[in-house]
């Protein structure tokens, strides 16, 4: 059965439709280089609304794996791919996975050749559809971001361990289980808790997670990052990490056609290392707009130089725009996760 | 850091000759880290004894020393250039224990010299057993357990510690014959006997089995910063057990998920780390299937073979970065060659699929054993780049240049009247042969799991032959369809298969082809799956609907030589690279087919663009389709471009140079003869045969000896000399299978002088730039004998008959470029063979005559006349000095293939040696080749029945004869080499099994010997 992916330049591609063969589905079309890891990729809440394409030419090799989904469903909206590895024992397959999850796909599209045109165009609006399309259709609706997050119910815990509030913009299972690895307690909680709710779980440190869409619709969140950054030790990732910087006074741009890989160089601009780090945001903190708030950028990307971390000279808050739980990608930033329960001990 | 500017002289030390496990892919590494020295501003002197080289060249480095790579050699050079530095990771083992050497020898100290990269600390903790599986405790990485044991006790002992199965490995043995897996005490016993008694120390190693584990590998960067990147992942299709050198190889990883993907990442960096590694360094690892249980197999802390083919398959280039890493410049600094706009620290992202598959000798050696195990037999590879994994395959099996029915039917000879359960059985041992044997049962009807029992192969590996046996069932037997062409086309059918299978008519596929969604399109290979604009020439063809490759215009093609194997070697990836640079000198683009990942012409920064294809007609004409290139150079990528000609002439290519009637009058049989006659050539009298009744017609007409071949082959392949009946039934049928439908040659055999010259020509005038004479008399391939040039014993007369004669040849058909011509000089002089291509000995002949002969044939093929070129008509004036070419022989690695010297060409690289007199050159082109250093105490020669007369010449020359006995213990130390010259006797197999696995010089032609012993004092008192 074919398959119609329309961009808004004009240009179709048609190919083999797969996953929910029925669904059609519109929003923005963005690549991952990222050779494996296409599980944690498609559930990784941050690919809300996008239309998410895959360079690597196979997919779908090794199946669908337990404990690997970010989190309890596919949440890109599509998947586009060279090629759909078919299933080859009884274990669930990758097709299966978007079937249950009504998430439409499209495989024998020429996705260098679209690459390109991302690369060359910028960020860039496709629609999936089962008909080819005459005029470029935005009549999709977007899912909204926020009222659709799944939140876990608030817990009360003992206070032996470590025990971090997080606020869920759209978390990855792997920041969780990050900080569960190394004995800290996580309670998850909705953006639009009050303070006084997050002060009456009496948490050793906030944690702003990462999630979908441009940081700067997140507004009615800020006064009170800023106000959880003045109290506790505090750690964004990604959107969390934008959302820091906004609190604080930053701005934020649109990157020409996103960060989204796990190959992504960051020189940590303190001791001259390196990490190689994974990422996924189409926006980032503008550095230039740092030196009017009390932030410190830490860390920038070898490449293009975008700001890739922040620090409160003389408070526990910091922000990373990687990915350290990884998941997929490189572990080699896990000790961002240390450095936050060493902060929350009382550390530097 | 910024690269260091306290030292200015640097020192690269190469790999020496090619042998099995050492190759060609040391050559790229070694140009590529001189050259990125060069870039920045550093003086390089090269040392490397194995002249068919492109680093050996004056132009790659700035002084270049073909000197044997021992401690005395080295030691000399560094002496007189007292250079700041050496790097010693770009020689391969060679490198490092010479490295290691000098080192102990306190030279490096005394002379202030630095050791640049990693370090030696590091090399030792990665090498050394012990050091390695301490470091290995100390970091908690997994490595499976193993014991050195001495007798069967304790070998039994640490199996029950450990459990079963286990490995054994006994030491020393030929290609580690004796070794074996056990599951219970009762294996273990009798493996472990037979083990201990063939091994010559009585050692065996005793370790715990991960066969069956999937094999990993990690090609790692690490600069002294503490930067560390993965360039690539490696998965291999044959699980843990075969070499990965003989393993088929797809990268990226395919089947580990990326949780396992990101284990093995973070294992093989915590090595590397610890090891403080300063350059590239490989890992191998194993994954156990079912569980996250890995194992650390291996760290090479150099470059290596599979950091040629990373460095292919990924664009990244390793050395050349290595190289800058060890001046002390970090990963963030380097800039990314590929995109010029990003740097060299990243990890490169693949939007395709590489398939690499190893090339075996087995088609020359059938008597050879063929299975696989750890160590490597392979050849050479190939690799092969598409958007699916099968097409992937596909393309590599195509450039394999194996048999019709492997390559385009993808069915092997010797299962196809197998039953499946039969098939089965045979592939629980790993082949060569395997991949083909595997397509056969499957095509049988053999299951995924039938295979991945009897092979532990991966499913997912196997489900994409199947998917490959289907397409191909389908074209055969189904309906035609343009969607089925389109699927068939996207798993790698070439159009030649797709033809086979289908019977469809050319211009019929063609309009098949144009009725699919996508087409056939080149993509760029750039390191970075399109996210960066990338800068690379190097592009492969896959199916698409965007065409990147831009035709470059006023270009001219270099059709290379493929994988390197016996007969067909590094010669003519140096022949190619040269002819490029002639090319872009003469103002033209020049463009470059080839499929060999361990080369320099497959270095996407030689030639204006580089098509990583098979080396098919089918890839070429597409090629050709789309460049219009001015025309087609055959000359320079040996027998394989050769081959093509016909082919591409009927599709209306211009051929440049010597055109397709010239070739077809030096390489068919009867046009040849015509010429020989027509010009009065003296030549051996002979004849063809289609049949073996023919042949025997043959031969009751010109009567013993004789020299039995196939027409139209490589390096000897299936020639042999036959004094009787018996001898030459043994050898027609294997020659008629290796002939493949072609007729077979049979000649008299002449005794006497062998000689060859390659000649240059416009087609007027010939220019020859020197004969090498061959010191073993007619009847040893030429490759294999040993050459010397100026030659030795030829009079002034004999020289000119050769050059009226090769002149003569030379005009009659044209010859526009290079030819190759080989003569016997008995009582008269004559011609017994003409290539119509540059040949293996022109790199020899080029370092010799400081000629850049390959470039000069370029110029010529372009138009220019000699005259233009400065070049005389006739034979060059000869030099002072002597040079001498000897063979190297990879014997140990291939345990019963046949050692004694004989018409088929069996070895695998060569020295040149260079002195004032013959016996000094001889002395240092020994040293290298058979390891023989005339300069140690020891004097015994060991032999087996050697004739009389070779006896009394080895006695005159200060030599003591043993001769080799079953019973007698021979102290090894006092033996100066061994001559096992007769392969039809047990007692002389077992002096051959016997000199190899102790490491004794071994000489198996009575020639070579006497030579050697003639000049045996002379060359004493020069190696003294």
């Amino acid at each position: 059965m074919k398959k119609y992916l329309t961009l808004e330049t004009g240009q179709v591609f048609v190919g083999t439709a797969c996953g929910d063969t029925i669904a059609e589905r519109w929003g923005e079309l963005v690549f991952t280089t990222n050779m494996t890891g296409y599980q944690e990729t498609l559930t990784d809440p941050s690919y809300t609304n996008q239309l998410v394409m895959f360079t690597y030419p196979l997919i779908g090799n090794y199946g669908v794996q337990s404990n690997t989904s970010q989190s309890e469903s596919v949440k890109a909206s599509a998947m586009i791919v060279q090629e759909l590895a078919p299933s080859i024992s009884d274990e669930p397959s990758l097709d299966h996975l978007l079937k249950m999850n009504h998430t439409p796909a499209i495989s024998e599209i020429d996705t260098r050749q679209l690459t390109k045109i991302i690369r060359q165009e910028g960020t860039i609006h496709a629609s999936l559809t089962n008909q080819p399309v005459k005029d470029f259709n935005t009549s999709f609706q977007n899912q909204t971001i926020l009222h659709d997050l799944e939140i876990k119910p608030l817990e009360s815990h003992p206070n032996k361990n470590l025990h971090v509030v997080l606020l869920d913009f759209g978390v990855k299972h792997g920041i969780i289980e990050s900080l569960e690895t190394l004995g800290v307690t996580v309670s998850v909680v909705s953006p639009s808790t009050t303070l006084t709710a997050i002060e009456a779980l009496h948490p050793d440190g906030v944690l702003l997670s990462n999630g979908p869409g441009n940081p700067t619709e997140y507004a009615n969140s800020l006064p009170l990052i800023k106000q959880l950054a003045d109290k506790y030790p505090l750690l964004g990732i990604c959107l969390g990490h934008q959302l820091l910087a906004l609190a604080e006074g930053a701005t934020t741009y649109k990157l020409p056609f996103g960060h989204r890989g796990s190959n992504h160089p960051v020189k940590n601009l303190i001791d001259g290392s390196f990490q190689m780090t994974t990422q996924n945001h189409g926006f980032a903190v503008s550095a230039a707009s740092i030196a009017d708030t009390p932030l410190e950028v830490t860390a920038s990307e070898l490449n293009d130089q975008s700001c890739e971390a922040l620090r409160l000279p003389g408070k526990p808050v910091f922000s990373v725009q990687y990915h350290p739980e990884a998941a997929p990608g490189p572990h080699d930033a896990k000790n961002v996760f240390t450095k936050f329960t060493s902060l929350m001990n009382g550390g530097h | 850091m910024p690269k260091n500017t306290t030292i200015h002289k640097i020192v690269i030390i190469g790999s020496g000759p090619i042998v099995i496990g050492q190759a060609a892919e040391f050559d790229y590494a070694g140009s590529q880290a001189c050259i990125s020295l060069q870039e920045e501003g550093y003086e390089v002197i090269l040392i490397n004894s194995n002249p068919a080289t492109i680093r050996t060249d004056t132009d790659i480095a700035d002084k270049v020393y073909l000197e044997p790579l021992t401690l005395d050699s080295v030691s000399k050079i560094l002496r007189s250039e007292l250079p700041d530095a050496i790097v010693p990771t770009m020689g391969g083992q060679t490198g490092l224990n010479l490295a290691v050497e000098l080192s102990n020898s306190g030279i490096l100290e005394e002379l202030n010299i630095a050791l640049l990269g990693t370090s030696l600390k590091t090399i030792n903790q990665a090498e050394d057993r012990e050091a390695f599986k301490d470091l290995m405790v100390e970091l908690n990485e997994p490595i499976p357990e193993s014991k050195t044991v001495y007798d069967v006790q304790s070998g039994l002992a640490f199996a029950n510690k450990i459990g079963f199965p286990v490995i054994i490995r006994p030491a020393f043995t030929l290609g580690g014959s004796g070794g074996g897996i056990a599951s219970d005490e009762a294996e273990l016993t009798t493996i472990l006997k037979e083990g201990l008694s063939l091994s010559p120390s009585t050692e065996c190693l005793v370790e715990q089995s991960i066969a069956g584990y999937k094999e990993i590998e990690f090609e790692v960067m690490r600069d002294s910063n503490g930067s560390a990147i993965i360039v690539a992942g490696m998965e291999n299709f044959d699980p843990v057990g075969v070499h990965t050198g003989d393993s088929i190889v797809f990268t990226p990883t395919q089947t580990l998920t990326d949780k396992i993907y990101q284990n093995l990442r973070d294992a093989a960096l915590k090595i590397v780390n610890a090891l403080k590694i300063e350059g590239g360094c490989n890992v191998q690892l194993a994954q156990d299937p079912n569980s996250n249980q890995y194992y650390i197999i291996e760290v090479n802390p150099r470059v290596s073979r599979s950091s040629a083919l990373a460095s292919k398959a990924t664009g990244y280039p390793i050395a050349k970065i290595a190289a800058k890493i060890a001046v002390g410049l970090n990963l963030d600094e380097i800039i990314n060659p590929i995109t010029k706009t990003t740097y060299a620290l990243f990890e490169p992202a693949l939007d395709y699929i590489v398939a690499k598959i190893p090339r075996f000798a087995f088609d020359k050696f059938p008597e050879a054993d063929n299975t696989l195990g750890t160590q490597m037999k392979a050849t050479g590879e190939v690799m092969a780049i598409g958007t699916r994994l099968e097409e992937a395959l596909l393309k590599a099996v195509q450039s394999l240049e194996v048999s019709q029915s492997e390559q385009v039917d993808l069915l092997s000879a010797s299962s196809v009247k197998k039953s499946i359960a039969e098939i089965l059985h045979d592939v629980e041992t790993p082949t060569s042969n395997r991949l083909f044997d595997l397509f056969t049962a499957i095509s049988k009807g053999a299951s995924i799991e039938q295979i991945h029992q009897a092979t532990a192969i991966d499913p997912f590996f196997i489900s994409k032959l199947v998917h490959i046996v289907n397409i191909q069932k389908k074209l055969l037997t189904g309906m035609v369809t343009a969607q089925l062409i389109l699927d068939a086309t996207k798993l790698g059918f070439n159009d030649t298969m797709i033809r086979t299978l289908t019977g469809l008519t050319e211009y019929n596929l063609l309009k098949l082809h144009e009725m699919g969604d996508q087409q056939l399109v080149y993509k760029m290979v750039d390191s970075c799956a399109a996210e960066f604009e990338g800068q690379t020439p190097y592009y492969y063809q896959t199916v698409g609907t965007e065409n990147e490759s831009i035709p470059v215009g006023n270009s001219i093609l270099v059709i290379g030589a493929g994988p390197i194997r016996i007969g067909q070697g590094v010669e003519f990836d140096y022949t190619t690279v040269h002819s490029v640079k002639a090319i872009q000198k003469a103002g033209y683009k020049a463009i470059i087919v080839n499929n060999n990942p361990e080369t320099v012409s497959t270095d996407f920064s030689i030639s204006d663009k580089l098509y990583f294809e098979p080396l098919t007609l089918d890839s070429i004409m597409n090629i050709v389709k789309l460049e219009k290139p001015l025309g087609v150079i055959v000359q320079f990528g040996g027998q394989t471009a050769i081959n093509l000609t016909q082919g591409l002439v009927n599709q209306g290519v211009k051929i440049l140079g010597t055109s397709l009637k010239g070739i077809e009058e030096t390489e068919n049989r009867h046009d040849f003869e015509d010429l020989l006659q027509k010009e009065s050539i003296k030549h051996p009298k002979g004849a063809t045969a289609t049949t073996i009744f023919e042949a025997h017609q043959i031969v009751s007409k010109l009567g013993y000896p004789l020299l039995v071949r196939p027409s139209f082959v490589l390096g000897g392949r299936g020639m042999a000399v036959v004094h009787n009946d018996f001898e030459l039934q043994k050898f027609l049928k294997p020659a008629f299978a290796a002939s493949a439908g072609q007729p077979i040659l049979i000649d008299q055999y002449i005794s006497g002088i062998e000689c060859e010259v390659d000649i240059l020509s416009d087609g007027a005038n010939v220019f020859i730039p020197g004969i090498m004479e061959q010191i073993e008399a007619s009847g040893v391939h030429s490759g294999d004998s040993i050459a010397v040039y100026p030659p030795q014993h030829l009079s002034i007369n004999q020289k000119q008959q050769i050059c009226d004669t090769a002149i003569k040849i030379g005009q009659q058909v044209h010859c526009v470029g290079m030819m190759n011509i080989q003569f016997i000089v008995a009582d008269d002089v004559y011609v017994i063979e003409v290539n119509p291509r540059a040949s293996r000995t022109v790199p020899f002949m080029s370092k010799t005559t400081h000629r850049h002969l390959a470039q000069l044939a370029t110029q010529l093929i372009l138009g220019a006349s000699l005259e233009d070129l400065a070049l005389p008509s006739g034979l060059d004036t000869e030099p002072e000095k002597t040079y001498v070419k000897a063979p190297v022989f990879s014997f140990s690695k291939l345990p019963g293939a046949p050692t004694v010297l004989s018409p088929e060409m069996k070895s695998t690289g060569e020295v040149l040696g260079s002195g004032n007199t013959f016996a000094s050159a001889l002395s240092k082109a020994l040293i290298d080749s058979y390891g023989f250093n005339p300069s140690k105490s020891a004097n015994k020669v060991l032999a087996v029945g050697i004739p009389s007369t070779l006896k009394k010449e080895i006695l005159s020359s200060g030599f003591e004869v043993s001769e080799f006995d079953f019973k007698n213990k021979i102290s090894v130390d006092q033996v100066t080499f061994a001559i096992s010259s007769k392969d039809d006797s047990e007692l002389g197999e077992e002096l051959t099994r016997f000199a190899l696995s102790h490491q004794i010089p071994l000489f198996t032609a009575n020639d070579t010997v006497s030579v050697i012993s003639k000049l045996h004092q002379k060359i004493r008192e020069v190696a003294g």
